[in-house]
């Protein structure tokens, strides 16, 4: 077989005639001299698939044979054994399109439970301390930032109390609750769970509400949010999933970082969204356990839809939350 | 320097070009690619530097110069070890930057502090683990040189709101040419260039970003008046959508890629291997199209056009390449010194996302 020879420490090159014996040793000829090692002696790189076959000598030099398929066919036939199982793989379409669903299979369970089973798993082994710490912190940057003191009378404040205590007897769980109001000229409307059990309900949420039962039904969804622990695992899938897609588009360089944004936005969104209808439930079980009807929930939802403008219809890709019709559905499909 | 210019005023034979060329096919990559990237996922990521290799070798081996091809020959486990550390560094950013954001403004700062050493570290394993014709490259420790480029024209960039950014950039490049080399061979940045180019580049690129915005802009303002009201036909608000939305966003990403093509051109045009001379006669109109295209491929395909975007890619930028001999004949260059490096650099950079590139 034909090969080129280049030199160990320098760039020099010439071509040589090499051959493969059985007794288990290569053979290199140029028109100097006939040099042999045995093949134990030399580093056969794996193969790579149209790149010639490569050989590093003991001295350090470096041999390439173009002709591939011969050499490692030969150099197999001696060793008993192929080179490089992941070239065999490589080599066969089954094996790639059995790797492509294996791929593409193991990447969809990641996402559509994988990742959101270990995350449930991880938020509730969590140290309290640890959601204490989160939640403190996170109200602290809100109030400086984002809110002024309430308005609501200290009677008013009462009665909203008094509601948050039964619905957290109902459906809270063993998880400590707080609920601090809050008014956000900002962000309008608004009521949210923080990890450590807070619940935070605007001024402006209370006054969109026509009936307590509205409220109440909001608050069991944020109880929902808390019961559930949906911070913790929001905080752990994102992470967990940021990873993943790293993992799948690899040394791609920064500018493919723009194509990779998209599927973890998407992915994030459909997650909020599933985190969403689980605090649905809990906020229905609520609703059902003090026979109020169920669209409560929903009809408060469209009511906020309506200040922020946005279609109650709308259920998006990107959208954080379901469409508040479709809300409204899953409490009558109950 | 002094030899090599005395040797440039004695009469020389004409010039021979040399031209790069790579001979990967988006058919066989994809193979590599998926098959590597089903182990990496089915060994929960432990695989990943294995697979890292697979695809350099396949990427390095097909690229070529004068009838002989480069090799990649990093080892994976050190790339392991360095993932690892990454890794464990990058997962106690981001519990602590949920925990406790003083902590983790403090892990921040320490890995802003050492990016001029990762940028050393990383440049110095990628160059370790290049061989073309079993000769490695190298890059040389400079950290002292490295603190003072980069954080120096960074306080400068900032104190001057900006306006030093295209020296800052220049510097930069000027330091990762300068000391990076071939064997024996040094490599560096033509004398003649200076911010001053690096500046053309960024102004061109800011005045066309002004012109067309100002232009849609009016454009937009003329087409409101003229199609608002009740009547509006109804592909009204599709033409709408199209100019004011899509078309802004497709010609800034194209801006973008033309930009750093245009600058990565540049430096790579005054790229010296001793007295051998880079050319490069990328296009930019058509390399930032592929850019694009490939950002959309990849998006909407979920990532599995990857390998056929990179082959893309790979062959349209060496088939531009192409290397004017000097005296320094690349058949009798010596191999250097060396010793090996660790990946650590290398995969810390590449957690954080910094990129080293020219």
């Amino acid at each position: 077989m034909r090969a080129t020879l280049y030199d160990s420490g320098s760039s020099a090159r010439r071509e040589v005639d090499i051959s493969l014996l059985p007794t288990g040793s290569l053979q290199v000829r140029d028109e100097r001299d006939v040099r042999s090692w045995l093949l134990n002696d030399l580093q056969v790189a794996d193969r790579i698939a149209g790149c010639p076959a490569i050989l590093q000598l003991p001295g350090g030099e470096r041999l390439e044979v173009p002709d591939a398929d011969n050499f490692y066919r030969q150099f197999a036939a001696l060793r008993g054994h192929g080179t490089g199982w992941v070239h065999a793989l490589e080599g066969h379409w089954t094996a790639v399109l059995l790797c492509l669903l294996v791929t593409v299979g193991l990447i969809y369970w990641f996402v559509t439970d994988g990742i959101p089973v270990a995350a449930r798993v991880a938020a509730a082994a969590m140290p309290a301390s640890v959601n204490d710490l989160i939640g403190r912190e996170a109200m602290e940057a809100m109030d400086q930032y984002l809110f002024s003191p309430t308005q609501l009378s200290g009677e008013r404040q009462a009665e909203l109390q008094a509601l948050f205590d039964d619905v957290v007897g109902e459906v809270g769980g063993d998880e400590g609750y707080s609920l601090q109001f809050r008014s956000g000229e900002g962000i309008g409307p608004n009521a949210f769970a923080l990890p450590a059990g807070i619940v935070v309900m605007t001024d402006e949420l209370v006054e969109l509400a026509e009936e307590d039962a509205e409220v109440a039904a909001v608050l069991a969804h944020e109880v929902g949010h808390v019961v559930n622990r949906h911070s913790m695992r929001r905080l752990i899938q994102s992470s967990v999933s940021a990873g993943l897609i790293v993992a799948v588009t690899g040394d791609l360089g920064s500018a493919a970082n723009l194509a990779v944004g998209l599927p973890a936005v998407l992915l994030n969104a459909a997650y909020s969204r599933e985190f969403e209808r689980e605090a649905d439930q809990v906020a229905f079980s609520y609703l059902e356990s003090r026979d109020i009807d169920l669209a409560e929930l929903g009809e408060l939802l469209v009511r906020i839809d309506e200040v922020y403008g946005r279609d109650p219809d709308a259920s998006t890709l990107l959208e954080s939350h379901p469409g508040s019709r479709e809300r409204l559905e899953a409490a009558r499909e109950r | 320097m002094n030899d090599e210019t005395t040797a440039e005023r004695l009469p020389q034979p004409a010039a021979t070009n040399e031209a790069l060329s790579f001979s990967g096919s988006a058919g066989e990559y994809f193979r590599i690619w998926i098959v590597n990237l089903c182990l990496t996922i089915v060994t929960l990521g432990i695989y990943s530097p294995w697979a890292k290799v697979r695809r350099n070798k396949y990427l390095y081996g097909h690229s070529h110069l004068a009838g002989a091809s480069f090799d990649y020959h990093a080892n994976p486990v050190a790339i392991l070890k360095g993932r690892l550390i990454a890794v464990g560094m990058l997962a106690l950013y981001l519990v602590s930057s949920a925990l406790v954001p003083v902590f983790s403004l403090a892990i921040a700062l320490l890995i802003a502090l050492a990016v001029p050493w990762l940028l050393v570290r990383s440049r110095m394993f990628a160059m370790r683990n290049t061989s073309y014709r079993n000769v490695r490259f190298r890059f040389s420790p400079v950290y002292g040189q490295a603190y003072k480029v980069i954080v120096g024209y960074l306080l400068l960039t900032i104190v001057t709101l900006g306006i030093a950014y295209p020296w800052a950039r220049f510097h930069r490049s000027r330091l990762i040419v300068d000391n990076t080399g071939y064997g024996t061979l040094d490599m560096h940045l033509d004398e003649h260039l200076g911010g001053g180019d690096f500046l053309a580049i960024y102004m061109g690129a800011g005045i066309l970003a002004l012109g067309v915005g100002l232009v849609t802009a009016i454009g937009l303002g003329l087409g409101g008046s003229f199609f608002g009201g009740a009547g509006s036909p109804e592909g009204v608000p599709f033409i709408g959508t199209f100019l004011s939305v899509v078309f802004p966003i497709l010609f800034y990403l194209a801006l973008y890629f033309g930009t750093e093509a245009a600058i990565q051109r540049l430096i790579l045009r005054s790229t010296w291997i001793a007295s051998n001379q880079l050319q490069c006669s990328w296009g930019l109109p058509g390399l930032s199209l592929i850019y694009l295209s490939n950002l959309f491929a990849i998006a909407l395909s979920f990532g599995l056009l990857i390998p056929w975007a990179t082959i893309r890619l790979q062959r349209y930028k060496l088939a531009g390449l192409a290397l004017t001999l000097g005296r320094d004949e690349l058949e009798a260059v010596v191999a250097a010194q060396a010793e090996e490096v660790s990946a650590l650099g290398d995969e810390i950079g590449e957690a954080f996302d910094y990129d080293f590139g020219l």
